[in-house]
């Protein structure tokens, strides 16, 4: 068995130490692919209540400031990231177990159900601008206890396991959010922590 | 498995009057409810406003049971099951249904009698008006127990329970009449909307808000509602109107239902509630809510058919609403069996040879026009003339035209329906009146500035009152059946005027409720 240490630098294809314009487009491309097909039904209640040559402009001003929140939290881990120097296997170990104990809490399940609602949304103007970024900022809490830990997990190592793994167990939670201690989700993430540290113990030995 | 067992009208159970519901021992249905709820208010909690927040407390009693709904404001100790309620949310029949049940077994449990039913309070028969008021164990304030007079732990004082509703108040025909679970924003179904819009379904919002709202008082204020003991029966009843028009020919429940979102089809098929806390939590999965005759459920209602005169009506109302969809093309059965449908309808005067569609007619809704911003509406109302948007109405027009042109219908293009959406209802805070907001507002349309008011509907305001400040809910008034009046008016299809006031205004100005605001109202045109 390989020590803790020996584990270091030998995850992802992305490090912290990549330059910041291709981590950020890099991260954008995840928020993109994993988060927005997730605000879906958001979207369509806001392009129902605008007006038809509004409707884009308020279904990008929503996805827009999604993104935009979903950049800083990716900032922030990825800065926690540096600062820790954390290549390391066990870092994203670490965070997948904080999102599996995640799943069991009464309080998170509590506020899963309770942010998916949209804001008075005006169909034009300003006001459904700001009706359409005011959805996305309320909704933003719910998003962030769903795939914080997962997100935050990627943000230094892109790994394809740790994605398809982490996209899986948002998409199943997100589709079932009143599933109550849902086991699937859980079982996704601890069937990728281990195959993390597998492929971790591979290479290390390889 | 168990037996099952049958709750009862409270009507076949309740004394005949005061005096006998004072003095007499009561049928064993109410008595050990009674016993049940002194039970678990010994454990902690009164049927009252105020608080007993303790860091440890029973989940089987009173405050639990109650806080599980919603906790008053500032509560301390809050628990993670708390404040669960499902409101204006498609979810408020199971998760009511799930809730009911908990609180059925925590009874059983206390009484120590596993055959022991929650009654129901019927108050929906307009040939027994008597109905209406509460059934007098509810308003004794002793009761006799073993030939002793022993405090009613039924009773809540009249100020904490000041009304009862009215007849209009408790009509199901509109709620009954409608065939489908969820409809699509801004039109509403039996049980709520498919989407992420905080809009209650027909039946959640008459009887359901209404009779709290007319009950006043504790239950008038959805925080504290549970801590009366006549909510449970509230409940039953309206789970058993879920019953009944789930056995109404024509009902399409959820899961049955045709076109619903891939989100809601999933969110609904795995949910699971739970209630309770620390070791003991109890968890009841929707499929355990859709057959009331098996586990964990194992109950029946002593009467799941409408009133005859009120099922006439329903019945009725569906057929016309069949009808009309398949004469404007809006309907989802496959086009022969339309087609047969229109033909026979012509031939032989029905359609019962053509199977019911599954799937809610194809309607679209466009918005047209809205409020330049917030709206507040004080005592005596506000009126609003909104002027329907040029360009999203040209685009309406056309739209409208090319679809009355298929269904060969002549003439300019007319809207085939009107819906007043108000979003983001919050009620004013103030200091000058005990509630915030009346709890019954009316809608009114008119032509123009200057034309006559015309009530489109109206709306409770269940929710509103003694909850957080940022409490908001949306409200959709169907306004189409005005349509002919309001080209007899002189409308001319470009704007709006559309109004809100309290139902019944405050005859005192210094004590009346400061009102409402209204984030947004919204137009919606049918093509």
């Amino acid at each position: 068995m390989p020590a803790m240490a020996d584990m270091h630098d030998h995850i992802g294809h992305h490090s912290p130490h990549d330059s910041a314009a291709a981590w950020t487009g890099h991260w954008l491309l995840m928020v993109v692919a994993m988060m927005w097909p997730l605000y879906g039904t958001a979207a369509a209640a806001i392009a129902a209540a605008s007006f038809r040559r509004w409707q884009a402009v308020t279904v990008a001003t929503f996805l827009g400031v999604m993104s935009v929140l979903w950049l800083i939290v990716g900032g922030v881990a990825r800065t926690i990231h540096y600062l820790a120097d954390s290549r390391s296997a066990w870092w994203t170990v670490g965070w997948l177990a904080v999102a599996i104990v995640a799943t069991r809490s009464l309080w998170r399940a509590r506020a899963l159900q309770r942010c998916a609602r949209v804001s008075v949304l005006a169909p034009s103007g300003r006001r459904a601008v700001i009706g359409a970024a005011h959805t996305a900022v309320r909704q933003w809490p719910r998003c962030l206890l769903l795939c914080g830990p997962v997100m935050v997990a990627m943000a230094g190592a892109h790994e394809l396991m740790v994605m398809a793994g982490g996209t899986a167990a948002i998409w199943w939670e997100q589709r079932h959010p009143r599933s109550f201690r849902d086991p699937v989700p859980a079982a996704i993430l601890l069937a990728t922590s281990v195959g993390v540290l597998i492929a971790a113990v591979s290479r290390t030995l390889a | 498995m168990a037996n099952i067992r049958l709750r009862r009208d409270i009507w076949s159970v309740a004394k005949q009057d005061e005096n006998a519901a004072r003095t007499q021992e009561w049928d064993p249905v109410l008595r050990g409810y009674a016993h049940g709820v002194e039970l678990m208010m010994r454990l902690g909690g009164r049927a009252n406003r105020n608080t007993t927040p303790k860091p440890s407390l029973d989940v089987r009693s009173w405050e639990w049971m109650a806080n599980t709904h919603l906790t008053p404001k500032g509560q301390k100790h809050m628990q993670p099951l708390w404040a669960s309620c499902a409101h204006h949310d498609r979810f408020f029949l199971v998760w009511h249904r799930a809730y009911l049940a908990w609180f059925e077994t925590t009874i059983q449990t206390l009484i120590d009698d596993r055959e022991w039913a929650l009654p129901y309070w019927d108050y929906s028969d307009p040939a027994r008006p008597e109905t209406l008021e509460l059934p007098w164990e509810f308003r004794v304030e002793q009761r006799t127990v073993d030939g002793k007079l022993v405090d009613n732990p039924l009773y809540v004082d009249s100020g904490d329970r000041p009304g009862h509703p009215s007849a209009e108040d408790v009509d199901i025909v509109e709620a009954m009449s409608e065939r489908f679970f969820v409809r699509e924003f801004p039109v509403r179904g039996f049980g709520g909307v498919d989407g992420q819009w905080k809009l209650a379904g027909y039946l959640e919002a008459k009887p359901h808000d209404a009779v709290h709202d007319r009950l006043g008082g504790i239950m008038g204020d959805v925080s504290l509602s549970a801590r009366d003991p006549i909510f449970w029966l509230h409940h039953a009843n309206l789970d058993r109107l879920w019953e009944v028009w789930r056995q109404l020919d024509g009902s399409v429940d959820v899961l049955d239902q045709g076109g619903i979102s891939q989100q809601l089809a999933s969110e609904w098929g795995n949910a699971r509630f739970a209630f309770g806390g620390g070791s003991t939590i109890a968890v009841y999965s929707v499929d355990d809510m859709m057959d009331t005759t098996t586990d964990p459920l194992n109950y029946e209602y002593e009467v799941i058919t409408l009133p005859p005169d009120i099922a006439s009506t329903v019945m009725d109302n569906r057929a016309k609403a069949r009808r009309d969809a398949i004469t404007s093309g809006d309907t989802t059965l496959p086009p022969h069996l339309a087609w047969i449908a229109q033909s026979s309808r012509g031939l032989i005067g029905e359609e019962t040879m053509v199977p019911e569609d599954t799937t809610p007619p194809r309607q679209h809704w466009d918005p047209v026009a809205s409020t330049p911003g917030q709206m507040t509406v004080g005592d005596q109302g506000a009126a609003h003339p909104l002027r329907f948007d040029e360009r999203q109405m040209a685009s309406f027009n056309r739209a409208a035209t090319a679809a009355n042109a298929l269904i060969a219908v002549d003439g300019p293009a007319r809207p085939a329906g009107i819906i007043i959406a108000l979003m983001g209802v919050r009620a004013l805070t103030g200091v000058r009146a005990p509630v915030a907001c009346h709890s019954h507002y009316i809608v009114g349309v008119g032509a123009r500035d200057g034309s006559p008011i015309r009530d489109a509907g109206t709306f409770s305001t269940f929710g509103l009152n003694g909850t957080r400040t940022d409490e908001e809910r949306n409200y959709t008034i169907d306004a189409t059946a005005l349509i002919p009046e309001l080209y007899d008016d002189g409308w001319d299809g470009g704007e709006l005027v559309v109004q809100v006031r309290p139902e019944t205004p405050s005859e005192n100005p210094e004590t009346a409720p400061k009102g409402l605001s209204i984030g947004q109202i919204t137009v919606f045109l049918r093509r």
